[in-house]
């Protein structure tokens, strides 16, 4: 009975902490729906509302009227798909390779290929614009897409993971007759659907939320994806915060099923990987 | 056969040829979704007119267009004529065309703008940009609040005691908390009180050789704006103005009595469920107006393969035309072009006198190649004490005094 008691009330305290960590993290989610649908001077009032008496639901269809919201919802799917589809790919074979494959300098090699994740991409911002423009790419999907097909933290995801596959199943497979190929895409690849996953959800999350790449090599709005569309909202003296709201709330959709729908492989794929937190 | 593929090829190539002379601009420029309607009419009159002439438009938001422009300019790239401010900084970097030639050739009106907009479009005597508009400031005032608190509207007699007077009165507190304040201001607004008090930054706002902002006549206009802050307790911290949505929605959301920012808001500022008015700026207290001068303009690309072309749109953009339609547009500017009668009478917005008024109290900020530098470094920290009331304002600054002379002269 008193041990019941005890378990009873840590679970209660628990419960309170988390609860707390809810509040924080729904808060801001909340007040985004709730001023969609207030009307303009009602957004900053104080005390704050959090149902407005006069629900302005049309700022639904006032947004694909403003700015082309629907093109770049589209696009914003494409270059995101085509960028986790192509970093999966990329960033599994090099990590094969890293892994699984011993040469002579792996080990030096991966190590600058680590480095990368320390270069701030500020630094390479112009070089890469430059590049893209000197293709021709401006205002184009594979502009937008190609400078992200790589990524170092993927591929460092993948090779921890890889690591982890015992050493006798591959060469099992290898006295079985496979090459490499085989290894990779029979073997490694389905043993590594937690990891996959969470690098799918990392690479679709940070693209869509992406800005500064997006907003540079597009000058016509109907290549514009999501965040930058959203942005044009936002102006020098005034913003129209409720119609932003909208967008946001619209835009956050897309990123909440793909969450939903790799959740499991994501958090497996975060305790599993051996790289809790990142 | 193969004769008649040859023939009809060079056929089709003497259609493509110059015929039909296309000339294709890019033209760039910022703006949320209520001030575009000006610019894109500007642009389809102006392919009306040249049908010889395709513009294509690339319009960012204010927040995103630097950084954009920044990058196509470091490529050698980006749009032919563009929508700029800050513009010694791109001058200094050889980014922009100077405009002196083109404007003697074609005999363009530049007396008919603003002297002061011209100089900070300029740098060591070059025209690098046309002003498009100017940002004088005005008082906007909750005439609800004047009149249940019972209080004379302001009125171009008042100086900054009678408004400190009023925006005591005016703030309400509710539990603890300042329900309404009396006043907001922008953050970036703090030189105009410094001209008023007879003060100023630097000796020349353009080619500055001295520090001044530690004497007397600057310190005390700080020290006014710290005192509205942390003793009077009228105005907001600008954090607290930030967080709450800046003066648009301090002043709409009824938690600010009185108001002083542009010509912007008059478009914002009609959401507001309550009866408003604009008065002039308070002056200061020897009588001295000065309101900030400055505004955007427009440029050309130093990189544009097509100058020639870009000039004769600028001439439509910038001249008569396209200042008439600015001035008369909803989210209208206060024109640049104020010597030409035209121009001035399409200016109809609400208030617009007074703004034109304020206009002609104009005075330029520091404008220089390193002023960005400076601020950044030292001058915004040391304000920022003062605004938090940690230091006071002749503290704060005789502090910077001696870094602000170094770096000053290490960039002249």
């Amino acid at each position: 009975m008193a041990r019941h008691a005890r378990k009873t009330r840590t679970d209660w305290v628990l419960f309170v902490v988390l609860l707390v960590g809810t509040f924080a993290t729904c808060g801001p989610f909340a007040w985004m729906l709730a001023t969609s649908i207030k009307p303009g001077n009602e957004v900053f009032v104080f005390p704050p509302t959090l149902l407005t008496g006069q629900p302005q639901l049309n700022n639904f269809m006032r947004i694909f009227d403003t700015i082309p919201f629907g093109r770049s919802l589209v696009n914003s799917l494409i270059v995101c798909l085509s960028i986790t589809l192509a970093q999966l790919v990329v960033c599994s074979m090099a990590a094969y390779a890293f892994a699984c494959l011993t040469f002579r300098g792996r080990e030096a090699l991966f190590l600058v290929y680590l480095a990368a994740l320390m270069v701030p991409s500020q630094v390479t911002l112009i070089p890469n614009f430059i590049l893209v423009r000197n293709l021709g790419w401006i205002d184009t999907y594979q502009g937008m897409i190609l400078p992200f097909a790589f990524s170092s933290f993927g591929t460092f995801l993948l090779r921890q993971y890889f690591m982890t596959i015992p050493r006798e199943l591959l060469e099992a497979a290898r006295l079985d007759g496979c090459k490499h190929w085989r290894i990779y895409l029979w073997i490694v690849l389905p043993l590594s659907r937690p990891a996959l996953g969470a690098l799918a959800i990392f690479a679709f999350v940070s693209q869509w939320n992406n800005f500064l790449w997006p907003l540079i090599v597009t000058t016509r709005p109907e290549m514009q994806t999501v965040t930058v569309a959203l942005s044009t909202l936002q102006g020098q003296y005034n913003t129209d915060w409720p119609l932003l709201m909208t967008g946001s709330v619209l835009a956050v959709a897309p990123v909440l099923i793909v969450f939903i729908l790799g959740n499991r492989a994501f958090i497996a794929g975060l305790t599993g990987g051996g790289f809790g937190g990142r | 056969m193969k004769k008649l593929l040859s023939l009809s090829l060079v056929s089709a190539l003497m259609m493509m040829g110059p015929a039909h002379a296309q000339s294709n601009l890019v033209f760039a420029y910022w703006g949320d979704p209520a001030e575009l309607p000006p610019f894109e009419q500007i642009v389809s009159d102006y392919e009306a007119a040249n049908p010889d002439v395709q513009i294509q438009v690339q319009h960012a938001p204010w927040s995103g267009y630097f950084t954009r422009l920044d990058a196509q300019l470091a490529a050698h790239a980006g749009p032919d004529v563009f929508f700029i401010t800050n513009v010694p900084a791109y001058a200094a970097r050889n980014q922009l065309e100077p405009l002196d030639d083109y404007i003697t050739k074609s005999d363009f009106p530049i007396d008919e703008y603003n002297k002061g907009a011209l100089q900070i479009h300029s740098l060591k005597g070059q025209l690098f940009s046309i002003p498009r508009d100017d940002a004088p400031e005005a008082l906007y005032y909750n005439k609800d609040a004047f009149d249940a608190a019972g209080l004379a509207y302001p009125d171009a007699s008042w100086d900054w005691d009678d408004m400190r007077d009023a925006a005591v009165k005016l703030t309400e507190a509710n539990n603890g908390r300042t329900s309404r304040y009396g006043l907001v201001m922008e953050s970036n607004d703090w030189p105009t009180w410094i001209m008023q008090n007879g003060g100023n930054i630097f000796d020349d706002p353009i080619t500055p050789t001295k520090f001044i902002m530690d004497e007397p006549a600057a310190t005390e206009a700080v020290q006014f704006l710290g005192d509205l802050i942390n003793k009077d307790k009228v105005m907001p911290s600008f954090q607290e103005l930030d967080q709450s949505g800046g003066t648009t929605q301090m002043f709409v959301s009824g938690q600010a009595a009185m108001a002083i920012t542009n010509a912007a808001r008059l478009g914002s500022f009609g959401d507001a469920n309550f009866n408003w008015a604009v008065a002039p700026l308070p002056h200061g207290r020897d009588g001295t107006r000065v309101n900030r001068s400055g505004g955007a303009g427009f440029g050309m690309n130093a990189f544009s393969g097509n100058k020639d072309a870009a000039w004769k749109f600028m001439q439509f953009l910038c001249g008569e035309a396209g200042q008439t339609i600015f001035a008369s547009a909803k989210a209208a500017a206060v024109p640049a072009m104020v010597g030409n009668a035209n121009v001035r009478a399409a200016f109809q917005a609400p208030f617009g006198d007074i703004f034109l008024d304020e206009s002609k109290n104009g005075r330029n900020y520091p404008n220089f190649p390193g002023y960005v530098d400076i601020t950044n470094l030292y001058i915004q920290p040391a304000l920022d004490l003062v605004w938090s009331g940690e230091e006071d304002a002749k503290t704060a600054i005789s502090s910077i005094e001696e870094n602000v002379t170094k770096r000053l002269a290490e960039s002249n």
